[in-house]
């Protein structure tokens, strides 16, 4: 079943945290929602969660609006939200067979699934000590298992591996990944470009309450250009030493200046060259103005790059 | 097991869990009330006031309000872990999940809260007992026991849990219990009978709900032949009867019941 989100809005008085999301995401398909703190990340997974009413908008499945069964997203989403919120009395057992509970699970059916998930996260041999005594990657593997104790549809994972090991990471990512294979859906809100990169099919930007850039990983990526160019006319540049870099590569065919703004002066490169040819392109444009060269960098495009200049409106 | 009863069994578990593992806020619930009486019991032990009461220990005396206290406190803390699942977003985990229904997070603190003062004061009554203080109520005074317990014990803790939605931090709450905790307590029967306590503080006595629960324990534990229409307190409106202190009791609790759901329900609608 496809998942459908359309143009959900939300207002905090007069403070509009989402003005418009729209998306629709496919069994097996993992979306990741990047964007920077106040972009309205939060607000749409609490929408989605059904913690947060939202003004307008709908979420659709299997052609029904789901918004006015607040129950049935419940039935069918597994959360895992960004706060570690465990009960660190309980032991991840109890924590898992509470869990059922809640979710009206009958612990005797579903215990053995229950042990496989803390087994397979890593978690058998403390799954009997008290989750006080855990380590916040230990916490943060147990908040997994249980979101996926029910065989939820949907997956929505706010910056699931904050905090852990790359071990533990790549224990997570393929847990998400297998959840997908087996038609699950997962809607991944963070700030890690690796994990993106890795894991998404699809990425969706927000940027003041509005998608600024959608698409897969791969398309991005091409849309900002064949590489990225950082460069330095100095160690500590100046407004004034930025504005002049950018001058010279104003207007020029194949480049296109990113930004200006910051230590370096960024170029996206459009076209076919190799990376030797762009980076004498770049240094016989230097010296032709008669700049300096202190640093320069030529890379292929990554998630990082179409996050930063997707938000800086440039791109 | 129908989903609503399975939800509320796995919320007040976990608090049953709670307790449990931290035995000494079961025990530090019992700490207090027994300070008071060793304490007070101690220190009105000559005063003439026991002529008054139907008894001639003023430990007898204090032991109803002893158990009220217990209740009525447990009951007034009874917020404070749902303040702190709120503070650190384990309420949101609850709320996102397929609850039948949200209010079940509330039912299951106040069984957990109603099973654990009915415990303490269990201990408190059999402690007493040895002390010389005998419940002579008969089992439908158990009953009536049960009941005025029951009544404390969801007011405050209705109330508790009301504030709990209605704060955001927990150091308010804990604040407001300080304010409201003694006062209501002095500002009772459960220290002294009203007829020792000056016109205008029998107002708020007789408006107290510690006084309308602490009467009619009183009765069942020292009038062997107690009847629910004989007359307990003299209140400057009213001659109130155990059943009258009870309906008054009933009544405090169905309109906190509804001022709660208003403040709660907004919270988790």
């Amino acid at each position: 079943m496809t998942l459908e989100i359309k143009d959900l809005k939300k207002s905090y008085k007069d403070v509009a945290a989402l003005r418009s999301l729209s998306f629709s995401l496919s069994p097996g398909r993992i979306l990741a929602l990047l964007g920077p703190n106040g972009a309205g990340k939060s607000t749409a997974i609490k929408i989605m969660t059904t913690l947060v009413p939202p003004d307008g908008g709908q979420i659709l499945w299997e052609g029904r609006d789901i918004l006015r069964e607040p129950r049935k997203i419940r039935d069918l989403v597994g959360y895992v939200s960004q706060e570690l919120a465990m009960d660190k009395v309980l032991t991840a057992v109890e924590f898992m067979q509470f869990t059922a509970g809640i979710l009206h699970l009958k612990w005797r059916d579903h215990r053995d699934r229950a042990l496989q998930l803390l087994d397979r996260l890593g978690l058998k041999e403390a799954q009997d000590r008290q989750i006080g005594k855990y380590s916040g990657g230990m916490k943060r593997r147990l908040d997994l298992a249980t979101a996926l104790l029910h065989n939820p549809r949907i997956l929505i994972l706010d910056e699931p591996t904050t905090g852990l090991d790359i071990e533990a990471r790549e224990l997570i990512w393929s847990l998400i990944r297998d959840f997908t294979k087996e038609g699950g859906s997962v809607i991944l809100a963070s700030h890690d470009f690796q994990e993106v990169q890795q894991l998404a099919d699809e990425v969706l930007i927000l940027d003041r309450g509005v998608v600024s850039q959608s698409g897969t990983p791969q398309a991005l990526k091409e849309q900002l250009g064949q590489f990225v160019v950082r460069l330095q006319t100095r160690e500590y540049m100046t407004a004034r030493d930025q504005e002049q870099a950018a001058a010279v590569f104003a207007g020029q065919t194949g480049l296109r200046v990113l930004n200006h703004d910051d230590t370096w002066v960024a170029l996206a490169v459009q076209g076919e060259s190799a990376m030797s040819e762009v980076q004498g392109t770049i240094l016989s444009h230097l010296e032709g103005a008669d700049l300096p060269v202190f640093s320069l960098n030529v890379q292929h495009p990554n998630m990082e790059d179409v996050y930063r200049f997707s938000l800086r409106g440039d791109s | 097991m129908n989903a609503y009863l399975m939800e509320i069994k796995a919320l007040s578990w976990r608090w049953f869990l709670h307790s449990k593992r931290r035995p000494i806020v079961l025990l530090a619930g019992l700490f207090q009330p027994f300070i008071w009486l060793v304490l007070f019991s101690a220190v009105f032990k000559n005063s003439p006031m026991r002529t008054l009461v139907g008894t001639d220990s003023y430990l007898a005396f204090i032991t109803p309000g002893a158990l009220v206290f217990t209740a009525f406190t447990g009951a007034l803390n009874g917020g404070v872990p749902i303040l702190f699942d709120r503070e650190l977003g384990f309420l949101d985990r609850l709320l996102a999940a397929p609850l039948k229904s949200r209010f079940s997070i509330i039912w299951a603190t106040g069984f957990h809260i109603f099973v654990m003062t009915l415990l303490q004061c269990v201990v408190i009554v059999l402690v007493t007992s040895v002390m010389g203080v005998k419940f002579n109520g008969g089992l439908a005074g158990i009953g009536v026991f049960i009941l005025v317990l029951a009544l404390i014990t969801m007011l405050f803790t209705t109330l508790s849990l009301a504030l709990s939605f209605a704060l955001r931090y927990h150091f308010e709450l804990l604040s407001i219990i300080m304010i409201i905790s003694l006062p209501l307590m002095f500002m009772s029967t459960a220290f002294a009978p009203l007829e020792y306590m000056p016109g205008w503080l029998t107002w708020f006595v007789s408006l107290n709900p510690i006084t309308m629960a602490v009467e009619p324990l009183r009765a069942v534990f020292f009038d062997g032949s107690w009847q629910g229409s004989k007359n307990l307190l003299a209140t400057p409106v009213a001659n109130l009867s155990m059943w009258g202190c009870l309906a008054v009791l009933v009544v405090m609790n169905l309109i906190m019941t509804a001022l709660a759901k208003v403040v709660i329900g907004k919270k988790l609608a």
